[in-house]
């Protein structure tokens, strides 16, 4: 009996010690992976206290890159300021039919590409949840690459550090426009 | 023959404990990427990405245009020009280039050529498009032969693959100066 005791406890410490170790390895994971995906039904969605809403979607091609394009993504964000601190940072990324992730670009050279793409012609900078005031919505102006054939199913994913594993996930419908090149 | 058990239980313990610990990476071979060999087409698939080499070129100086104006750079070695085709797998992702030369040294991308147009250093890989980038090192002649391109994902390598391309069977012509264009 008392061996059997042994071995219990034994497997309890055991146990206690994995979980106790795994548990930061856990949480830091799930920070950085959206498993809780919320689907909004229209273009508006509500994640841990913000408002997301997306306002232009617009395609550029260019005819001699037929297969590329770069998509210009508008979206508001609108809520109180200490939700919005408590999302920490922003990640909008989109999602294709297959699974694919894009990643916005970050590069300034391609930046103003915004400018020409979007309907005011305004750059209203990457999503930032520092940004958003009590009184009112504000604007973010994300920039993508990927494959025109992936243009016919796109959704936006956006969560922040301190939603994720959650996310929210708006369906996305641009309209492509075809430039010549020089 | 309790006593026997007992002590069967305490060897077969310290064999396994031991066993362990000769089989413990150490804190470099943790932190390095899985190496994966490129097939003899020269198409390599890591974890991320996808990779062909093209060509190799080599050169004594290497000329290319940035704002409108001419740009040239020279070596008393010899720059070693990789011509790549690289698409990401699942994520949008950078790619970094090292090779490995003849004598086991590691030779980084040279940073006097990293503004050069194609440049690997500046891109940016999407899932469903292929790029076509350049690798360019600045190395010794005999680092050439014997030694392999080495690609791989920016960032963190833990449990990552690393894409270790096939030798030159012989070194490609130099050429005195080489012209990059977009």
């Amino acid at each position: 009996m008392r061996q059997v005791l042994w071995l219990g406890a034994t497997l309890i410490l055991f146990a206690a010690t994995l979980g106790l170790t795994a548990w930061p390895d856990y949480r830091d994971l799930a920070h950085q992976r959206e498993w809780n995906v919320m689907r909004a039904d229209a273009a508006e969605g509500e994640l841990a206290g913000l408002r997301v809403g997306v306002r232009e979607v617009h395609a550029a091609v260019v005819d001699s890159r037929p297969d590329r394009a770069l998509l210009h993504v508008r979206f508001d964000l609108q809520g109180s300021p200490v939700a919005a601190k408590a999302w920490v940072d922003c990640r909008a990324s989109l999602r294709g039919e297959g699974g694919e992730t894009w990643l916005p670009l970050y590069d300034y050279s391609i930046r103003s590409a915004i400018k020409i793409l979007a309907p005011d012609g305004k750059d209203n900078g990457d999503c930032n949840p520092g940004a958003v005031p009590e009184t009112g919505p504000v604007t973010f102006d994300q920039l993508y690459r990927l494959p025109v054939s992936a243009l016919g199913d796109l959704t936006l994913h956006i969560s922040g550090y301190g939603t994720r594993p959650a996310a929210l996930a708006l369906e996305i419908k641009p309209t492509v426009r075809t430039f010549k090149s020089e | 023959m309790s006593h026997l058990a007992n002590l069967m239980a305490v060897a077969l313990g310290g064999a396994m404990l031991g066993a362990m610990m000769n089989t413990l990476p150490g804190y470099d071979s943790s932190f390095q990427p899985f190496a994966v060999d490129a097939g003899e087409n020269g198409v390599g698939q890591g974890r991320l990405f996808t990779a062909e080499l093209i060509g190799l070129r080599s050169a004594g100086a290497i000329s290319y245009e940035r704002y409108g104006k001419n740009v040239v750079r020279d070596t008393s070695a010899t720059f070693l020009v990789a011509e790549l085709a690289i698409s990401a797998r699942e994520e949008s992702r950078q790619i970094e280039a090292v090779w490995l030369g003849a004598t086991g040294r590691q030779y980084n991308q040279s940073t006097r050529l990293e503004n050069v147009p194609r440049g690997l250093s500046q891109a940016r890989f999407e899932p469903r498009l292929t790029d076509r980038p350049l690798a360019i090192f600045e190395l010794p002649d005999d680092e050439i032969v014997g030694g392999r391109l080495v690609l791989m994902a920016r960032g963190s390598m833990r449990m990552d693959s690393a894409v270790h391309f096939a030798s030159p069977a012989s070194a490609p012509e130099r050429q005195a100066m080489l012209r990059l264009g977009p």
